[in-house]
């Protein structure tokens, strides 16, 4: 979603936070790894095989920890305290990679991961300074880091002047935390980076929810007139869009996703036969892969809203036209074989 | 990588107070400290906002939204009322 923390005043913060009610989180994810509060840092199989499900977009909407302050190792009053979001992969990451001791302070962003609860702002100002006023923490320091992905939702000027607590902003991937504690900051720890297994992160996910689509394609393929490889097409279509685009991002030529898009589909010309209808079926699957690639845009680590919108300001229109012709080839196809 | 160069990112320098927290947040680098703080990249700027919320001088002012198209697509939709119940959150 688009365009929603926004900047407040410690007055608002504080009035709203007397009215919030936030809603209480079953432990059902973490119980096998807490005693009290203290974190059982070693995964186990169950927490692998949620995970797994949760990539593969099962039960994603509910994969929450309750919120509160957690021991990862054996804490003392000069342990650095982190903050971070309630959705269990999150807390996971923070499992695999902390080797130190800290406290963590987990609070309420609905399970919803942090740098995308930081742009809807419920990884925000509010939240962060809600659960700091409710949290006893029994440390002789007054600095809390903040991961820097919170940053677009959090003024950490607001929470120092209400919570008189020092923001710092850790670095990017939790696996710098370590040493960023040991030795402080270094460059490409505040570097967003976009690597191949980033990149492709999402790739079963998107694959497994275009099946639905390839059971129509299946069905038209069956359809009298209709070429038997729709269906091939199609699943064709779907793997450039979502693997190969992804793999050779680097590389493409154009700024604009949907053109690369349209440029990969290209491979998919061989399915061409001696009919038109073919012709027609074909450029609806590159349809289709520009269609992935532009919505690509929004898995990326390097895109920003306006230019988006500039982008699809050609695309839209450009693609209306092209399947509105796509389309007609198909008819134009099927009649020329049935008179 | 960049994406096309249009970002709405504006930086007043008579405002700034040298804190220094735009060079912390920012994501891709767009600020550099030379003689006092410079908007040098704005081109990798993905508008996330990270620096106008953290800026305590107000000095930094941008148009901030999440770069994806199926979200705009969604917003667009969104205006028509009978598809609104049709349209569910699943990302950010
Ligand atoms: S955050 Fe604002 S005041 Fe601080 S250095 Fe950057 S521009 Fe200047
Ligand atoms: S909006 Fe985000 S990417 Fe752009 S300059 Fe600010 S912090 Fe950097």
């Amino acid at each position: 979603m688009n365009v929603k923390a926004s900047r407040s005043d410690a007055y608002s913060i504080l009035s709203e936070i007397k009215q919030t009610h936030r809603a209480v989180v079953s432990d059902r994810y973490v119980r096998h790894i807490l005693k009290d509060n203290k974190v059982d840092l070693k995964m186990h199989l169950i927490d692998y095989l949620w995970n797994l499900g949760i990539r593969l977009g099962i039960n994603r909407n509910n994969y929450k920890v309750p919120t509160g302050l957690y021991e990862f190792g054996t804490p003392s009053a000069d342990s650095p305290v982190l903050v971070t979001c309630n959705y269990k992969l999150t807390f996971d990451y923070l499992r695999r990679y902390l080797k130190k001791d800290y406290w963590v302070l987990v609070i309420d962003t609905d399970g919803v991961n942090v740098w995308c609860a930081a742009g809807k702002g419920r990884f925000g100002t509010l939240e962060v300074v809600r659960m700091l006023l409710n949290t006893k923490l029994s440390v002789n320091h007054n600095e809390i880091i903040l991961p820097q992905l919170a940053a677009p939702g959090v003024e950490s000027h607001l929470v120092t002047k209400i919570t008189k607590k020092k923001i710092i902003y850790g670095p990017v991937r939790i696996e710098d935390m370590d040493a960023f504690i040991e030795h402080g900051i270094t460059e490409p720890m505040r570097h967003v980076t976009f690597n191949l297994k980033n990149r492709l992160l999402l790739a079963p996910i998107e694959l497994i929810s275009s099946l639905k689509y390839m059971g129509a394609a299946y069905l038209l393929g069956l359809l009298p007139f209709m070429p038997k490889e729709t269906f091939w097409i199609f699943l064709a279509a779907s793997a450039i869009g979502n693997v190969l685009h992804p793999v050779l991002l680097p590389v493409l030529p154009f700024k604009r996703f949907f053109l690369n898009g349209l440029l990969l589909s290209a491979l998919l010309l061989p399915f061409v036969k001696a009919d038109v209808t073919s012709i027609g079926v074909v450029m609806l699957g590159m349809l289709y892969t520009s269609f992935i690639t532009l919505n690509f845009t929004g898995s990326t680590t390097f895109t920003s809203l306006t230019g988006v919108e500039r982008e699809m300001s050609t695309a839209i229109p450009f693609m209306l036209k092209w399947g509105a012709v796509a389309t007609l080839t198909v008819i134009v196809g099927i009649l020329m074989e049935v008179l | 990588m960049k994406y096309l160069d249009v970002a709405t990112l504006s930086f007043e320098k008579e405002k700034c107070i040298g804190c220094k927290r735009c060079l912390e947040v920012c994501p891709h680098q767009v600020f550099e400290m030379r003689e006092g703080i410079e908007l040098s990249h704005k081109d990798k700027c993905i508008e996330c906002g990270a620096c106008q919320m953290n800026c305590p001088a107000s000095a930094i002012t941008v148009k901030v939204g999440t770069g994806c198209a199926s979200a705009v697509i969604k917003d667009y939709l969104k205006r028509f009322k009978s598809v609104r119940r049709f349209l569910k959150d699943k990302c950010c």
